[in-house]
């Protein structure tokens, strides 16, 4: 037990990204380098995969860098960094802007935007998080209980984390089975989708960059997509393609 | 855009302000095989303009060419011009003057100079088989009677370049009148039904001679351009030239006493005569659906794109006027809205097209000029982006995607930038308003923030099967509980079961025992307290008799050879109490291995 909140406490030092590395690839961004910035934020990423910051700042050198693709990945970018930070004010700024390019919305048509941003107030992982923290509390309380009757004022804290874990539990839930299960994002213009998997299919449509779309299945080189806000479906070439996992 | 407009033309003052008309042609001297260009130009400081007023110029046949039409604001003021170009095809040799072109406005009137001209006979060689009329030339062959021979002498064709044209292709349909006797007065043309189509007048070429059985025929071209609208057959009727010849007299036009036949033609009667054309049918075949680009318009032809910004470098606020030109061949008429692209740091107005045809036989051709004003709302280094334009090009049937290249622009800070803010109950009616003059994303983050919360978050989320500890913890302290509360509630038999456990220990203790008596002692609690555990009796007071008894009586099918030694053993422990003085070692040791074994033996019948 000792062990395992150790290694927890331990891991929030792992998670940022060094500040002089950091700063480097700024300078490269405010200097409208962005290709270059884009690889100096790629590669902390790969040692701070967490780093909302880090998704956040690869996003508007995506957006600024201007080459084929770029806008597309720049919006996947926007979408990691929301979802590990949805309280950031830019971030949700942002990514509102660049999918409104796309002629998409972040928030769902009907929904208002007060109810969206409470709903979002914590992200997938910090629910999950919650969730865990609750069981785990009410688990240890509850054994605590059962060994020794005289710990019998601890009940009402026991029950008390079994409901909070229970909330956090159902809010969990709903936000994975609500929404885009498996997102990615379009990084080809006017990339076009066929009714099958192969070029002997015809063109069902074109989606341009930018835009959300739902993986669902795979065959060999290509990916069936599902667009919900258009209920369309079909079949697009996986390059094209930029999974948010 | 269109209030700025409307206000700007309400400013402008009327029509007749500075109003002017030019005429200029681009020969004074012409075969009468060839053609004069005639420019008008008029300009005025107003919105709209008068139309020239032609006047008549009996010795040319006069073909309208086009018309351009440039606007421009400068300062709050408009200039306006527009050019007409016109061919003029010269019907007779000698000297002719084009009378003064005139243009009016209101009670105005503005004229052009009268424009001599000269015509001469035609300057290259006759046609094969025509001789030439001048002196010293031979003489054509003199043109036979009407009706005289297989060729009648006068006669019309048409044809069209493409009869499988794709939609807003462009298609000529060229008529040839041919006459070889004179022509009483001008012939009349009533065009075809050309309905599913654009139609445009093309200029003629030149009068042209030829030769047909041995007799010489002039010829007259009429020609349209026409652009079919949809796809599917498309006819075009039956054009009809009406025109009146002499009745039994032959002229031949380049004779050198042309005049002379002429007049003496006069005398004799006028024959009407009605040609039709044969009716001509297109397959019209619909643009291609493969590979059409998304913002095509319609365009069909062949263009060039270029653009261009009056200014590199300018103010915030400033405008700065964009100018988009297509040029080429094609239909014109039909090129669409340009689709510009997202500006968010300018402010685009509405576009203002002026389209320039000119027309030659081979078609149409020209440009179409897009002007749109815009207006940097940020100081810095802006960039207006490619603007696309798509097209279909029927010769090699395919769509071609043009793009002008993206316009640097460096905008220095403007004057309201520039200006202190301040804020004055006096100077207005209230506190200024915030502006947006540009959306963009925010910036990058300088800080790395509380990214550690979020792996702390994952990783808990990812912890796995690591979840499952408090799971089993609370189930294996709920199984302890349930064990707890059922033992509590039969003291009996938690006693019985705990019998042997307790001996042992009592045992255990005996051996560690200070001296023999202690231990013998021991080992006698361990006996008695085995046997009164066993049966939940006092251990105090307990006999052997009662012990023996209960015991039957709990297990009937205890052995009684495990009696027979609980009574040796019970007796022996008696002797070692009651003899503490003879007391040895051994025989203490020995009690205790026989009890510990009678009560292991015990303890398997009795589970």
């Amino acid at each position: 037990m000792s062990l395992v909140l150790l290694l927890l406490l331990a891991l929030p030092a792992a998670g940022a990204p060094p500040p002089a590395k950091l700063e480097e690839a700024n300078k490269l961004y405010e200097a409208s380098r962005f290709a270059e910035a884009a690889s100096a934020y790629e590669r902390l990423l790969a040692q701070s995969p967490h780093s909302a910051v880090l998704h956040y700042n690869l996003g508007n050198a995506r957006f600024r860098q201007g080459a084929p693709g770029s806008f597309g990945k720049a919006i996947a970018s926007y979408l990691r960094a929301f979802r590990l930070d949805p309280r950031d004010a830019d971030v949700r700024t942002n990514l509102d802007f660049s999918l409104r390019r796309a002629g998409d919305e972040l928030v769902p048509a009907g929904m208002p935007p007060a109810l969206f941003a409470v709903y979002n107030v914590l992200s997938a992982s910090e629910l999950a998080a919650f969730f865990w923290a609750a069981f785990w509390a009410a688990c240890l309380l509850g054994s605590a209980v059962l060994l020794a009757p005289r710990l019998k004022a601890l009940k009402g804290l026991a029950l008390g984390a079994a409901a909070l874990g229970l909330a956090a539990g159902g809010w969990w839930g709903l936000r994975a089975s609500s929404g885009f299960k498996a997102p990615a994002v379009v990084i080809l213009q006017d990339a076009e989708v066929r009714s099958g998997p192969g070029e002997n299919f015809p063109v069902s449509f074109k989606v341009p960059e930018g835009r959300r779309v739902e993986r669902l299945d795979a065959k060999g080189g290509w990916q069936e997509i599902g667009v919900p806000r258009e209920g369309l479906k079909g079949w697009i070439l996986k390059p094209a393609l930029e999974a948010v996992d | 855009m269109s209030a700025a407009l409307a206000f700007l033309l309400a400013l402008a003052p009327p029509a007749s302000a500075a109003l002017s008309i030019n005429a200029s042609v681009n020969k004074t001297a012409v075969g009468l095989d060839d053609n004069i260009v005639l420019t008008v130009s008029v300009s005025a400081d107003a919105a709209s303009l008068p139309e020239p007023e032609l006047p008549s110029m009996p010795r040319f046949n006069v073909h309208s060419a086009g018309r351009s039409q440039s606007m421009a604001f400068s300062n709050g003021r408009i200039s306006n011009s527009a050019e007409y170009t016109f061919v003029l095809v010269p019907r007779l040799i000698g000297n002719a003057v084009i009378p003064p072109i005139s243009v009016r406005s209101g009670s105005e009137t503005h004229q052009t100079e009268p424009i001599a001209v000269t015509v001469t006979r035609p300057n290259e060689a006759p046609p094969q088989g025509a001789a030439p009329a001048a002196p010293g030339r031979p003489r054509p062959p003199r043109a036979r009677a009407p009706g005289s021979g297989g060729t009648p002498p006068v006669f019309v064709t048409a044809e069209a370049d493409n009869k499988t044209p794709y939609v807003n292709e462009q298609v000529v349909y060229n008529v040839r009148f041919h006459y070889s006797v004179p022509l009483m007065g001008n012939a009349e043309w009533s065009p075809p039904d050309t309905t599913g189509m654009l139609s445009e007048d093309l200029p003629p070429s030149g009068n042209q001679s030829t030769v047909i059985d041995g007799r010489n025929y002039n010829i007259s071209e009429v020609k349209l351009a026409l652009f079919a609208l949809t796809p599917g057959k498309k006819l075009i009727g039956r054009g009809t030239i009406r025109c009146q010849v002499q009745k039994g007299v032959d002229v031949d036009p380049f004779a050198s006493d042309f005049f002379r036949q002429f007049f003496a033609a006069g005398l004799t009667m006028a024959e009407p005569v009605a040609l039709q054309t044969k009716p001509i049918e297109l397959a019209v075949r619909p643009l291609p659906e493969a590979g059409k680009p998304a913002g095509f318009s319609g365009a069909v032809g062949s263009f060039k794109l270029r653009a261009e910004l009056d200014r590199a470098a300018v103010k915030a606020g400033d405008a700065v006027n964009l100018t988009v030109t297509v040029d080429g061949a094609g239909n014109f008429k039909a090129l669409g809205e340009l689709a510009l692209p997202e500006m968010p740091e300018f402010r685009v107005y509405e576009t203002v097209t002026s389209l320039n045809q000119a027309k030659d036989g081979g078609g149409v051709r020209g440009s179409k000029v897009y002007k749109t004003v815009v207006v940097p709302k940020v100081s810095g280094d802006l960039r207006v982006p490619a603007i696309p334009f798509h097209y279909f090009d029927p010769a090699r049937g395919r769509y071609v995607s043009l793009s002008s290249p993206p316009l640097d622009l460096q905008v220095a800070p403007g004057e309201a930038a520039a200006a202190p803010v301040g804020f004055s109950a006096t100077s207005g009616p209230g506190p200024s308003a915030i502006t947006t003059l540009a959306e963009d994303i925010r910036h990058v983050h300088s800080r790395a923030g509380s990214d550690g919360a979020a792996a702390l978050a994952a990783r808990i989320a990812g912890a796995g099967w690591l979840h499952a500890f408090p799971a089993l913890l609370l189930l294996a302290s709920g199984g302890f509980a349930y064990r707890r509360d059922v033992l509590e509630q039969d003291p009996a038999g938690v006693r019985a079961r705990r019998a042997a456990r307790a001996a042992a220990e009592r045992l255990a203790r005996s051996r560690k025992a200070a001296g023999l008596s202690e231990a013998s002692a021991l080992v006698g609690e361990a006996l008695v307290g085995y046997l009164a555990d066993k049966l939940s009796v006092p251990p105090s007071g307990l006999t052997l008799r009662q012990a023996v008894e209960l015991l039957r009586r709990r297990w009937p099918r205890l052995p009684e050879g495990h009696l027979d030694q609980f009574r040796r053993l019970w007796a022996e422990m008696e002797r070692l109490r009651y003899a503490p003085n003879t007391l040895r070692d051994a025989e203490v040791e020995e009690l205790r291995d026989a009890v510990a074994e009678l009560l292991k033996i015990v303890e398997e019948d009795t589970a």
